[in-house]
């Protein structure tokens, strides 16, 4: 049976039956799966499906739930959200990886009782772009958020327009979910389209109302975003005076510059979605992010409701941000490092609020958020500390490179690349990574490769001019764990997804670290 | 020897033709040129440029993604396609991945019949397939080129066939090539080497590459010779890929 295809039958009501054969099957593989010491979460899901192919929206029935996709940061934000969530009442959270349809029902399933009722009245589930389409009919969200767009993970989707309309088709899917979109991705902000039908939604201002109003009405608010194809029909913008608590979108981003302020020599959008003309930016962040317009068409950045207005600190472990979050300023901190961090702080600060919860409650919760799974993990090594990154894409190894080489004492560089099914087997991103700008500041003493694909990566350093002796290829993870462990200065590892899940077990075997799935 | 020699490359289209890790190749290209004392510029020419293509010794056309290809093949009419095409009849190096690969063909027709008309610099053309080939694979290139092996990591959906007086560029050994039914992969038309492998394809290959830049130091300089350099890291790079596909 094709389990892929459950999300199509949802108008199916399965009987009482199936209900119960399902949660009994989803339970007991996971359970067996646990005893061998497994942490599978595909199985389970897949087991409960055979007895009722849409048992997650049987296990799902009124929940209230928000739903997180977009290439980088669903871990992060999923955490921040569910931090803030599980302070109103019991929450559920996918955990592990488990975001396709088969991990998020055996989720639900698992968490129900044995007639397949809910017992969590919250969840915030990660979705992967291209599993959205068959989990979001199925889980009926109030809210979806989608963080950004990168290239990623190439041959699974293609390409990032594959990506996106993935996405596009989940979110058409349901129809009344509330959205929350980067507004600096022009990319993800093209998604507002799929909300903007005549008669019923106006995009320009996210609001239900009857009518939306055309591109040049709008085109001389420059406060206001220009969302519309120029040919739709002109109507007044009063017209869309609507209730606010209708409001379909709702917008993040960052207010300020960041970083150098040039063009980006490999963006992943680089020509207007609209019409093709290369955009025009008032100000980068980082990658193809930033205040983005298109000279020709009008398509440019809306204006976010939750927004970064000034970073007043940074730090190695966390900032100290100004922003404006439901029509008020705030100074909070939020208790993780890097740019990026802040784009998924603003993420989960504007899913919050189009969830129903309060502003200041949201900010507050960032200061004692910790770091997603993975993404961020600290854990001691003999004398001294390590910390993993997760890296899957060039936008986020640049991200976390130029995060760490900033940094000022000396540290030891550990990268582990792996080509299994999970991590997508096209592995030329490495390629695309900027080692050359990053790699040779001085704070980097040693660097480490492993994985099944270390000699790539080994290659790639050589041709960022690396000298070879500065390069350790550690084959084998006996070898791996006795550097660690030999390690006198700080350690940062980057590995992608099936190498920090392999080096992540081997730690725990150890150190008895938690086992990843609990 | 290499005394004041120098290769001034041409990265067509970068700002679309960019997937893949493809500038990976122009790193490599670079280095080994500059690892044996031989000065190399590159130079960017993206939709809307229009530089004089004559001043090049080689050009790299990577691949790219579909919903850009529009502007492209626009800014191609516009004047660089007359110029490209000259460029390859004056045997001037080409290196052409996948989509810039199939570029240099007459066409590409859809699987639903819809034509795309191309450069039609070389003689081949791409029709559209259900089926996508992706993965590692692996081809020999002919005997005029070495018969050296090359892997890289091909992900294409069209099929391309060659016009009866093109010859391949290598023999498939595993995966697909071309179109996965004639076993042939790539082209080799005068100095042009067109390939759909990804990976980048250059750094595991170092022989490949070599072959390149000696094409276009010959066509410069006369002759040239290309002093070897100390490939073990690329060797085991390759070779890693070669025994998880179990060849040999
Ligand atoms: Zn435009
Ligand atoms: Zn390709």
């Amino acid at each position: 049976m094709n389990v892929e295809e459950a999300g199509n039958a949802s108008a199916i009501r399965p009987n009482i039956f199936q209900r119960v054969l399902a949660v009994a099957a989803c339970k007991a593989v996971r359970k067996f799966l646990r005893l061998r010491g497994s942490g599978g979460t595909a199985l389970p899901g897949k087991a409960a499906m055979l007895f009722c192919r849409n048992i997650l929206e049987v296990t799902s029935s009124g929940m209230e739930i928000v739903v997180v996709t977009g290439t980088n940061g669903k871990t992060t934000t999923s955490r921040m959200l569910e931090h803030a969530i599980a302070e109103e009442g019991t929450c559920l959270a996918n955990r592990s990886g488990a975001n396709l349809l088969s991990g998020i029902t055996a989720e639900f399933t698992c968490s129900a009782d044995w007639l397949g009722k809910p017992r969590k009245q919250y969840a915030v589930v990660e979705c992967d772009e291209a599993a959205l389409k068959q989990v979001v009919p199925l889980l009926h969200p109030k809210v979806i958020v989608v963080t950004n767009l990168f290239r990623d993970q190439l041959d699974r989707y293609g390409e990032v327009m594959h990506t996106l309309e993935e996405i596009r088709r989940g979110i058409e899917k349901a129809p009344e979910s509330i959205l929350c979109l980067n507004a600096d991705c022009s990319l993800t902000a093209s998604l507002a389209d799929s909300r903007e039908i005549p008669g019923t939604d106006c995009a320009d201002c996210g609001r239900g109302s009857t009518v939306f109003h055309a591109g040049p009405a709008s085109a001389s608010r420059t406060s206001s975003p220009t969302i519309h194809p120029v040919s739709s029909p002109a109507v007044p913008p009063a017209s869309c005076r609507t209730d606010p608590a209708q409001k379909r979108i709702f917008w993040f981003g960052l207010n300020t510059p960041l970083g150098e302020q040039k063009d980006v020599p490999l963006s992943d959008a680089k020509y207007c979605i609209r019409c093709g003309t290369a955009y025009q930016y008032r100000y980068h962040t980082y990658a193809h992010l930033g205040s983005f317009y298109c000279p020709a068409c009008g398509y440019q950045r809306p204006e976010p409701d939750t927004a970064v207005l000034e970073i007043l600190e940074m730090t190695a472990s966390d900032s100290r941000v100004r922003i404006m979050a439901g029509g008020r300023e705030f100074e909070t901190a939020v208790s993780l490092p890097a740019v990026y961090n802040l784009y998924n702080a603003m993420a989960a600060v504007c899913a919050g609020l189009a969830f129903g919860l309060d502003a200041e409650r949201m900010c507050s919760s960032l200061a004692d958020v910790h770091s997603g799974f993975g993404r961020m993990e600290t854990f001691r090594l003999g004398e001294t500390q390590g910390q993993m990154i997760l890296v899957k894409n060039p936008a986020g190894c640049d991200q976390a490179l130029s995060f760490i080489t900033n940094l000022p004492e000396e540290r030891d560089l550990y990268f582990g690349l792996n080509d299994r099914t999970a991590d997508g087997h096209d592995i030329s991103w490495i390629w695309d990574v900027d080692f050359e700008k990053t790699i040779h500041r001085p704070c980097i003493r040693n660097i480490y490769v492993f994985g099944d694909r270390a000699e790539d990566l080994r290659l790639r350093l050589k041709y960022a001019d690396v000298p070879a002796e500065k390069i350790t290829y550690l084959p084998d993870s006996p070898s791996l764990l006795k550097k660690l462990h030999e390690s006198r200065l700080p350690v940062w590892i980057l590995p992608n997804y099936t190498a920090m899940l392999s080096l992540r077990e081997e730690l725990g075997k150890e150190d008895g670290m938690k086992a990843f799935w609990e | 020897m290499n005394a004041e020699k120098k290769i001034r490359i041409c990265h067509l289209y970068p700002d679309v033709l960019n997937l893949y890790g493809d500038r990976g190749n122009i790193i490599c290209m670079k280095k080994r040129l500059v690892w044996r004392g031989i000065e190399c510029e590159v130079t960017e020419a993206g939709i809307g440029d229009c530089p004089d293509l004559t001043q090049f010794d080689l050009f790299f056309i990577g691949g790219g993604q579909d919903f850009e290809q529009e502007v492209l093949l626009e800014d191609l009419k516009a004047g660089k396609g007359k110029e490209i095409r000259s460029a390859v009849e004056d045997g001037k190096t080409f290196l052409c991945i996948c989509g810039g690969y199939q570029m240099m063909g007459h066409y590409y027709q859809t699987h639903d019949g819809v034509r795309c008309e191309f450069l039609g610099a070389i003689d081949l053309f791409t029709t559209g397939a259900e089926k996508r080939m992706i993965g590692n694979y692996a081809f020999t290139l002919t005997e005029d080129l070495g018969s050296s092996m090359v892997v890289g990591f091909e992900n294409h959906s069209g099929q391309t066939w060659l016009g009866s007086g093109v010859s391949p560029l290598g023999t498939v050994l595993q995966g697909n090539g071309n179109n996965g039914v004639d076993r042939t992969e790539g082209v080799h038309y005068k100095n042009v080497f067109g390939t759909y492998s990804h990976g980048p394809v250059l750094p595991k290959n170092p022989e490949f590459c070599d072959r390149i830049l000696l094409s276009a130091l010959e066509r410069r300089y006369g002759n040239a010779v290309l002093e070897p350099l100390d490939d073990s890291f690329e060797r085991s790079a390759r070779d890693s890929i070669q025994r998880e596909m179990k060849i040999r």
